[in-house]
């Protein structure tokens, strides 16, 4: 099983908006990094480029639902119908 | 005192460790000065190495930079500026060496004298010589204690500039990004602030009254709580709970308050004379020597397992302090004389050269031996204490003091990374323990270190161990920093 360094909630991620990617710092200076359409495809796992840790990314998968398009939707900005 | 050699060793990806290039390190090697610095200081001689005359006052590092405090005041700094970390302003010179915002030697700040400094993740905090607090780097926070509002230091001063905010009233944006120092509304002419210390996105600075004032994230309780008496009953519940409704203080804050382990706010002792930061948490030292820990307990941080067992570290309700916030209170007639974190873990240093440690310990964070008749065995697994809630195997909340090997003199100095810790012994010899994935531990090895071991050093041309001699220790998250004599 998997060991993880520690579980993170989304909201204290850091996203950045260019690379489309939700970061936290890593102990080791780098990053723990996933990217949000891993969060759309069910993962889980952030992980850090420099070094063997891993965090758990603590999130509502409600949250990251595909509508069946290519652009995805967050359910909590509300579909006008 | 003799002349100093800084070395370096660990976790190097954007140049922290200050010896001219970014590979990782698994031992010491010397540090650089930034060319045109040999002529700049008194105190460094006409050499590449950085070598100071007299003590460091500090030496010291976040996520991705490094900053050394001479004891004439002036700051050097390496590493990562991306966020103006490191106070020098904007950088034009970018070379092979030194990629866009990365420092790889050591580079002086400017026009400033110095007292204290602190690192966060991507944030600095520094206490000039009149006793004002200047922070530079990320404040996205809030950690810079930096408003949008008032970040404009010319017209008032700066105490009129202390605001209380309310919870869940915070309506000022925090500065977002500072490359040069700017002045933090904290602290007052007759009140100068003396100690700085930083969390991942938390700051805090004691002022010469023994309080202490906090900003930037709030969320685990690492600044305190509100005092009870000023919150309507029908909020009180949720100060039983880690995570509060306001996530960060924009401006400084005075912490008055802190949950016990009933989830009580207790009013906080006002004779605090150290300060050290992890995670998400604070911790506190008293006058009387007693340690509080306020924030995030997720892995043991509080001590408060040590209730429940009758040794020397057992906490004793002091004059100052509610024994229900105590941490560890070192027995009569012995002081604390240091606190240091790391993340997770916390480790004190007492005057008769003994180290208690607890808190997080899946990497060796606690320096646990097996015994002290054992060395190179694997250490035995402590049993979970079930009176504290752990999502993690590995941590210990019961202060318990570390083991040295038997030729260790006795303890004068420690420093915690990250994840490893430091110790330094009156004979000169370093010793490591914790998370070594970057080498930081210094073994020419990245395994992690369990227990205390001795930091070798091969030096050119040659010497004697016995001729090397460490002077100084201090760590950043995922590095190590030496002064050698």
């Amino acid at each position: 099983m998997a060991s993880f360094y520690d579980e993170i909630e989304i909201e204290d991620m850091e996203f950045d908006e260019e690379n489309r990617i939700y970061h936290y710092p890593c102990p080791c200076g780098d990053r723990f990094e996933i990217a949000e359409e891993d969060l759309f495809d069910g993962e889980d796992i952030a992980h850090c480029p420099s070094c063997s840790l891993i965090v758990r990314v603590i999130y509502d998968p409600e949250d990251y639902q595909r509508d069946g398009d290519d652009e995805p939707i967050k359910l909590d900005q509300g579909i006008c119908v | 005192m003799p002349p100093t050699t800084l070395f370096s060793l660990g976790s190097n990806s954007s140049g922290q460790l200050g010896v001219g290039h970014l590979e990782d390190s698994a031992h010491p090697v010397p540090s650089l000065s930034a060319p045109y610095l040999v002529h700049a200081l008194d105190s460094l001689p006409a050499s590449i190495q950085l070598r100071a005359q007299r003590p460091w006052l500090k030496l010291t590092g976040g996520g991705n930079h490094a900053m050394a405090l001479t004891d004439s005041g002036q700051l050097l700094a390496c590493g990562s500026h991306h966020e103006g970390q490191l106070g020098l302003g904007t950088l034009r010179n970018t070379s092979k060496e030194c990629p866009e915002n990365l420092v790889t030697r050591w580079t002086p700040l400017d026009n400033y004298s110095w007292t204290d400094v602190a690192c966060g993740w991507n944030h600095t905090l520094a206490i000039c010589n009149k006793g004002h607090v200047y922070a530079f780097g990320c404040g996205t926070f809030g950690q810079l204690g930096l408003s949008a509002t008032t970040s404009d230091q010319s017209s008032q001063s700066h105490t009129d500039r202390i605001t209380p905010s309310h919870p869940g009233s915070a309506t000022s944006r925090p500065v977002t990004r500072v490359d040069t120092p700017q002045m933090v509304p904290v602290g007052s002419p007759g009140n100068r602030i003396v100690k700085v210390a930083c969390g991942l996105r938390h700051s805090v600075a004691l002022d010469q009254q023994g309080q202490v004032w906090g900003w930037g994230v709030h969320r685990h309780g690492q600044l305190g709580c509100p005092d009870i008496s000023k919150v309507s009953k029908l909020d009180t519940s949720r100060l039983s709970r880690p995570r509060q409704s306001v996530t960060y203080h924009v401006t400084p804050q005075l912490l008055t308050h802190a949950t016990n382990r009933d989830g009580e706010p207790i009013l906080l002792p006002k004779n605090i004379v150290q300060i050290a930061c992890g995670q998400h948490h604070t911790v506190l030292l008293t006058d009387k020597g007693t340690v509080v820990v306020l924030g995030s307990d997720k892995y043991g941080q509080h001590g408060w397992a040590s209730r429940h067992i009758t040794n020397p570290s057992t906490p004793q309700a002091t004059k100052d302090t509610d024994a229900s916030l105590v941490a560890f209170s070192a027995p009569q007639p012995i002081r604390i004389t240091k606190i240091a974190s790391g993340w997770n873990h916390v480790v004190v240093l007492c005057s008769e050269g003994s180290v208690f440690s607890w808190g997080r310990n899946d990497h060796g964070q606690l320096g646990d031996r097996p015994s002290p008749a054992t060395s190179d065995s694997e250490p035995t697994i402590l049993p979970q204490d079930s009176t504290v809630q752990r999502s993690y195997p590995y941590c210990r909340a019961t202060p318990e003091r570390v083991l040295f090997p038997p030729d260790a003199a006795p303890i004068i100095d420690i420093s915690c990374g990250s994840e490893h810790t430091l110790a330094l012994d009156s004979r000169g010899v370093c010793y490591a323990w914790g998370w070594n994935e970057h080498g930081n531990c210094g073994l020419d090895t990245l395994e992690d270190v369990r227990y205390p071991r001795p930091i070798p050093f091969s030096a050119e041309p040659p010497v004697p161990p016995s001729e090397i001699r460490v002077a100084q220790v201090g760590c950043g998250y995922g590095f190590s920093l030496l002064a050698i004599e």
